[in-house]
């Protein structure tokens, strides 16, 4: 057994990647044995554990393992799938360094040996979404880049302390993580395409463009660049480049379903909604559960005015991603669209729910809230509108004010230049009440209704005679 | 000097009709009201009648429902006024019954005028009314 192992070593030492079949002399069993890692198939935990840790002490007994590392080229590192073969799983590399024989290696290899643990820490942290953890670790797998003195290894920690940083969206501190990246290594594609993003993120559509134009330039098969150069143009109003963009990306990766989605958004934003959607169609049948492919499927449908289909799209979106504050927008749309004002309304609560800061749902509310106010006082229903008026009173008021206030008054004013003659009649009502209910002094409340009552009091009939005609009966 | 009023129910009334005839004569009252500078007495029967009034005028112009509305807001703007202690309310009890009465019997008032009448007298102060019955039959001060 200890010669099959033994074996396999040599072979990953040479760079050849080794698998052996029934190591250990578990018919199941499968151990891989490559330059940087090990990884075992067992038929429990136990023995795959088992085989690991013989992996790993036969990986070790061989001299190269060291030298293996240090000759890695770094730059390539910076791609994660590259990164991933290269590296393993975190759990080889703490053991790699905790191993006895890594502790006796020389300072500089352990250096090396350290920077790769801590980088593939950071990588799982990175893919199970715990990015402050993630950046830790890659903060301290620079400082071992550091006082190694290694160039390309600083700018790949730096690229991933960027990218970790990112993820908490903490994009302006990201970007000089990728400048500093790109000093050191002005050519890697991923980061150039990392800090495009930051930009992207902050608005800098045209200089997120150019680190997008810089990436393809590095790695012309980079799909994922080729998507967000796409998306960059598309911030630019540049949708025909855009769609170039996204042509692109499809060649080069027609199983991803972001390449596909992405053009038919393009498409969308040049009015092409039934070529659109065969692209989201395209999308969800490679990710069935892509959320953003049902509500920008719903969205197209709607343009298309195929309502009842576009709501069943925004349906699923919700289903998929309940807390999608534009997919219950756009379900709410689409209800209201179909005349389904009260289930509107309260896909709009979920919206304003999820996204108190987002201008769009507060208004989509309050229109929701006209709309159900002009029923009620079209059926004669005082006490809906004026329920009505009250919740759009209090929307009004809402947590962030500036914000909601100003969506509820463009809102007010917006609705009612849709409204048909006879619909003003009633909303007319609907604003007295609305107006009334906002005003808290009771002075001022008294001048607007005093006015308000004037403007109805019947001619001729005067107030000493309408109390007159009550004293006598 | 602050103003102390009684205040009848078309005087009131008057005060939430912009184009009452009465209304520039109220407005300049309320807006003292509004400044401290006056204080209004009332029966509980006034707020009652300019409600009563409200929607009865209002409801073959706009229909029941938004006629009970503007009398709800009227009954609520008087209600704040009175919790804001602007307007002080006088409830029709055993002593004022008694009262009132007499004062119908002296003045050959109707009921509801002598009920409103008595707070004034009961006050000692002027009574702001524009109904010409009781201006010309009331014997207590005049505003």
């Amino acid at each position: 057994m200890e010669e099959v192992g033994r074996k396999a070593a040599e072979k990953a030492a040479k760079g050849i990647w080794a698998k052996i079949k029934g190591a250990l002399g578990i018919g199941e069993a499968e151990l891989e044995v490559s330059e940087k890692g090990i990884r075992a198939r067992a038929p429990s935990v136990e023995k795959a554990k088992e085989l690991v840790d013989y992996g790993v002490e036969t990986l070790l007994k061989l001299p190269q393992t060291a030298e293996l590392l240090s000759r890695a080229d770094k730059k390539e590192l910076e791609d994660p799938v590259v990164r991933r073969k290269k590296i393993k799983r975190s759990e080889d590399a703490q053991r790699l360094l905790e191993a006895p024989r890594v502790k006796a290696l020389p300072y500089e290899e352990k250096l090396l040996f350290s920077a790769f643990a801590f980088i593939a820490y950071g990588d799982e942290s990175f893919h199970s979404q715990a990015f402050p953890e993630a950046e830790k670790a890659y903060r301290q797998a620079y400082e071992f880049a550091q006082e190694l003195g290694d160039k390309p290894l600083q700018a790949i920690c730096l690229n991933l302390i960027g990218a970790a940083l990112g993820m908490q969206a903490e994009h302006e501190k990201a970007l000089p993580c990728f400048d500093e990246a790109v000093r050191f290594e002005p050519d890697l594609a991923y980061t150039w395409h990392n800090k495009g993003i930051a930009l992207d993120h902050l608005g800098r559509h045209k200089e997120a463009l150019a680190c997008f134009d810089e990436a393809v330039k590095l790695k012309p098969d980079f799909a994922e660049a080729w998507i967000n150069k796409g998306a960059a143009l598309g911030e630019l109003e540049q949708d025909k480049e855009a769609l170039a963009c996204f042509d692109e990306a499809v060649k080069l990766k027609p199983d991803d379903a972001g390449a596909w989605y992405n053009k038919g958004v393009a498409l969308g934003h040049l009015e092409q909604y039934k070529e659109a959607l065969a692209y989201f169609d395209e999308a969800i049948k490679l990710e069935p559960e892509f959320a953003d492919a049902w509500i920008n499927k719903g969205i197209a449908l709607d343009k298309l005015e195929q309502l009842k289909e576009a709501l069943a799209c925004f349906d699923e979106a919700v289903k998929l991603k309940a807390d999608n504050a534009d997919a219950w927008i756009n379900k709410g749309a689409a209800l209201g669209e179909l005349g389904q004002h009260k289930e509107a309304l309260a896909c709009f609560d979920e919206a304003v729910k999820l996204k108190p800061d987002d201008a769009d749902a507060w208004y989509n509310e309050a229109v929701a809230l006209q709309r159900l106010g002009l029923e009620s006082i079209g059926s004669r229903d005082m006490k809906g509108a004026e329920e009505r008026a009250l919740q759009l009173v209090k929307l009004g008021k809402g947590p962030d004010k500036d914000i909601v206030a100003q969506a509820v008054r463009e809102a007010m004013r917006e609705f009612k230049e849709r409204l048909s003659r006879r619909e003003l009649k009633f909303f007319d009502e609907f604003e007295v009440m609305f107006t009334f209910l906002a005003i808290e002094d009771p002075f001022e409340r008294w001048r607007f209704l005093k006015k308000e009552i004037g403007k109805r009091w019947p001619k001729g009939v005067s107030a000493v005679e309408a109390i007159r005609e009550q004293r006598e009966g | 000097m602050k103003k102390d009023l009684v205040m009848d129910s078309d005087a009131l009334l008057g005060a939430f009709i912009e184009g009452d005839e009465h209304h520039p004569e109220v407005v300049q009252l309320i807006q003292d009201l509004e400044g401290g500078e006056a204080l209004l007495h009332i029966s509980t029967l006034v707020p009652v009648e300019v409600c009563a009034a409200v929607v009865r005028k209002l409801r073959n112009k706009i229909g029941d429902r938004a006629a009970e509305l503007f009398a709800k807001w009227v009954k609520k703007n008087i209600e704040d006024w009175i919790n804001a202690g602007k307007l002080r309310l006088y409830p029709l009890d055993g002593w004022r019954m008694d009262k009132a009465g007499a004062i119908a019997i002296r003045d050959k008032l109707k009921g509801a005028d002598s009920v409103i009448a008595e707070v004034a007298e009961e006050l000692e102060l002027a009574l702001l009314t524009f109904d010409k019955e009781i201006l010309k039959r009331f014997k207590g001060k005049n505003p």
